[in-house]
């Protein structure tokens, strides 16, 4: 699988010191590393390109506002994948309160992307998308920092503010839903 | 399912996820992002660069107020300082001059009071008081309400009072 993990941490702490400096050049070289994993991270947790692409600005602009209070405690990715979490999830719960109130109706307005795959490879995406944009915000959340961006299970709890035994019961229950729901399709695999 | 059965069988779930899924990409599975690379840039600055002007203008008013508010200030102080001296300091020509007309006037107001030949009624009119009829003057002290008659109740005036109040209702 390809998966867009997380970029080389080397040198990130030196490109925020940099930036804590005041030098564009390393604030934007940080910005371009991310980006695509803050926004497929976003993607994935609220289901909707348009959205995905403004939490991603939103992010990069709270990470430049807050770059002074960045100590490098924790690496930079945690960092960043945690105001990326808190966005989406103020996100998802401002859409909710609209669709409560009638303002808005939740759908997955995420469009099927176009790809070259097979067939069989498209349909299991098209179900896989479906199953991760069903499952509870927290049990998606934790799924896609394990699964896609290859987080250890301490660095999700450090993002989500939980302990290490909650992550790791909450992906349990993610990957077991996602095995119901996909199970004929992924036979032969297991 | 116990908890701690959960956490021993995680690895096991990963497993299949890592297996299962083996095949899907990302890209694929959710649609990427459709700015560039500069694009996202530009934008990005863009809004930072809004906000931090926006801030800025919060905390730190522009040049023009804070030079009009510098401005107002020091006419007001002016005005403060120098008014006094001003009406001290004014042309004397203007005020001796109003001055002399004033004392000219006030000189022949005076005059014409003393002036044997006014006629009561006129001086009357002139001190704007109610009417003068000759005569009046001697039984002025009679008519004038003495302080004990002022002060004097109503006694049938009391009475209706407090029957109004026997009969109000209060809640």
């Amino acid at each position: 699988m390809s998966r867009q993990a997380n970029p080389g941490a080397g040198n990130d702490r030196d490109l925020v010191r940099e930036a804590q400096a005041g030098s564009e050049r390393a604030f934007n070289e940080l910005v371009l590393k991310y980006r695509k994993s803050v926004y497929l991270t976003a993607v994935g947790l609220v289901t909707d390109g348009d959205e995905a692409e403004d939490i991603a600005q939103d992010v990069f602009v709270k990470a430049y506002e807050s770059l002074s209070l960045f100590r490098g405690e924790s690496a930079v990715y945690t960092w960043l994948y945690r105001i990326t979490v808190n966005l989406c999830l103020n996100r998802i719960r401002k859409r909710k309160v609209r669709s409560f109130l009638g303002l808005e109706t939740i759908a997955n307005t995420m469009a099927a992307p176009d790809t070259d795959e097979p067939a069989e490879l498209q349909e299991l995406n098209v179900r896989l998308r479906k199953a991760i944009t069903e499952l509870p915000e927290k049990q998606r959340i934790v799924f896609i920092l394990r699964h896609f961006r290859e987080l250890p299970h301490a660095e999700i709890a450090e993002i989500m503010d939980r302990d290490v035994g909650t992550i790791k019961a909450n992906y349990f229950q993610a990957v077991q839903k996602l095995r119901k729901k996909l199970g004929p399709y992924v036979e032969g695999k297991e | 399912m116990e908890r701690e059965d959960i956490l021993n069988r995680v690895d096991e779930q990963e497993q299949w996820a890592t297996r299962a899924l083996s095949g899907v990409r990302e890209d694929d599975l959710f649609a990427t992002s459709k700015v560039t690379d500069s694009e996202f840039i530009v934008a990005l600055r863009d809004r930072i660069g809004g906000r931090a002007l926006a801030i800025s203008r919060r905390v730190f008013p522009s040049f023009r107020v804070v030079s009009a508010v510098a401005s107002a200030c020091v006419i007001l102080l002016v005005a403060i300082i120098a008014g006094p001296r001003f009406s001290r300091n004014s042309q004397p020509q203007d005020v001796n001059h109003l001055a002399d007309v004033a004392t000219m006037t006030t000189e022949t107001v005076v005059d014409s009071l003393a002036d044997a030949n006014v006629d009561p009624t006129e001086l009357a009119a002139y001190l704007d008081v109610p009417d003068y009829v000759e005569g009046d003057a001697a039984d002025s002290a009679e008519d004038s309400p003495l302080t004990d008659q002022l002060l004097a109740l109503d006694t049938g005036t009391l009475e209706e009072v407090l029957s109004n109040l026997e009969d109000t209702e209060f809640f």
